[in-house]
């Protein structure tokens, strides 16, 4: 790989890591991504040889040593947790009210989940996910129209849930 | 409540679940698992926010263009032929990358070749020099990915050199045009037989290490475009 490419990989991966890292290790991005770029170039040095190497692989490669290191911090942030709280309430950001009301909120989104039917409920977290109609429909294997219903009533069911426990935006 | 909201409360919710080993997620949010798997994972997901995150972040990063990195896959191999193939429409000859040639002819003889869902057709195959060692899978390129469409049980275990040689040293296979009509995507891919393949994995489990071998230029294959005229 030349340095072009390193570089490359490195701020599309710090570009995705922080679209969607949690909040509690959003800081730790730039280690992150630092960590899971030098892993993926010892990967590429053990088995590249002189072959050249496509940017699915790369990403794919890059992906998985972030969930790797992604997990690794989300287990040492479990351990220090209690810490890591009593720190967040002193400091006064964000307010203790307003994360009770967010955390209610997510788990009544959960629970209006589970609500739904298996296919339903397949559809939905497809689409909360990021994935379109028809993009849903090839990955489930059901046409788009079925896709679309499916989607289409699940959410409509999942606010009528939310609004029965009380959850307006 | 609109979309966007039920999507940041969505994303907002935190907790753990049993991990998913990462190259699954990536391959069921790229679109390359199997219906059944992919929709069993989304289920999954929707009680395991670790899980969505991590899918998320598949999603991302796969939307990110590489400028300076070539996309190589069997797939983008056959770019440029296919576009003669495009012209040509019959008797293109690709020759695969990666060691071995390939070419594709329709058993029909008579009139202008045309190949409709049913028909079967040939795909001529570049002898290697150790045919007897390398086991003939064939894959159709399905919306994202490609389908291993042979072997698809222990007992189709098929070696390159068990096919005739033609006068000229080529192979023949036959292959079998599907629906539907357009132009599909075929690619024989040569391992070498002693690789074993867990038949008893899932479909994506069991063919995953031929996968990273093809992308790492470990094992030859070529692939074909061949144009299939609806019926009537």
């Amino acid at each position: 790989m030349t340095d072009e490419q390193i570089a490359e990989l490195r701020q599309a991966l710090t570009r995705a890591v922080r679209q969607v890292c949690p909040a509690p290790l959003r800081d730790q991005t730039d280690d992150i991504v630092q960590l899971a770029t030098l892993k993926v170039l010892r990967i590429l040095e053990r088995g590249e040889g002189n072959r050249t190497l496509g940017a699915s692989y790369l990403k794919k490669v890059a992906y998985t040593v972030a969930i790797d290191e992604l997990r690794k911090r989300r287990v040492d942030r479990e351990i220090a947790m209690d810490a890591d709280l009593e720190r967040t309430w002193a400091d006064g950001a964000p307010d203790p009210e307003r994360l009770a009301r967010s955390s209610r909120s997510a788990i009544a989104i959960s629970e209006c989940m589970d609500g739904l039917n298996d296919d339903r409920r397949v559809a939905v977290a497809a689409y909360l996910q990021g994935h379109s109609v028809p993009e849903t429909g090839r990955l489930t294997g059901w046409s788009t129209k079925r896709a679309e219903n499916l989607v289409y009533r699940g959410l409509a069911q999942l606010r009528e849930c939310l609004k029965g426990k009380g959850v307006t935006p | 409540m609109n979309d966007d909201d039920l999507k940041t409360l969505w994303a907002a919710r935190e907790g753990t679940g049993s991990p998913v080993p990462p190259e699954r997620i990536w391959q069921a949010a790229r679109g390359e698992l199997p219906a059944d798997e992919t929709r069993a994972l989304l289920n999954q997901l929707s009680a395991d926010p670790q899980l969505a995150q991590e899918w998320r972040l598949a999603l991302a990063l796969d939307g990110i263009t590489l400028a300076t990195v070539p996309e190589l896959s069997p797939l983008t191999g056959l770019a440029e032929g296919a576009a003669q193939a495009a012209q040509a429409a019959l008797d293109w000859v690709f020759g695969g990358q990666a060691g071995f040639g390939l070419a594709w002819q329709t058993a029909s003889v008579l009139g202008a070749p045309k190949v409709r869902p049913g028909d079967r057709f040939q795909v001529r195959i570049d002898d290697v020099d150790d045919a007897q060692d390398r086991r003939v899978v064939v894959l159709r390129r399905q919306e994202r990915c490609w389908e291993v469409v042979f072997p698809s049980t222990p007992d189709e275990d098929l070696r390159l050199g068990e096919l005739q040689p033609q006068s000229d040293g080529t192979r023949l296979l036959d292959l079998l045009a599907a629906e539907p009509a357009g132009r599909q995507e075929w690619a024989v891919v040569l391992p070498k037989a002693d690789r074993p393949v867990d038949f008893d994995d899932s479909v994506s489990g069991r063919w995953a290490s031929l996968a990273s071998d093809v992308e790492l230029g470990g094992v030859p294959w070529a692939a074909v475009e061949v144009e299939v005229t609806p019926i009537g």
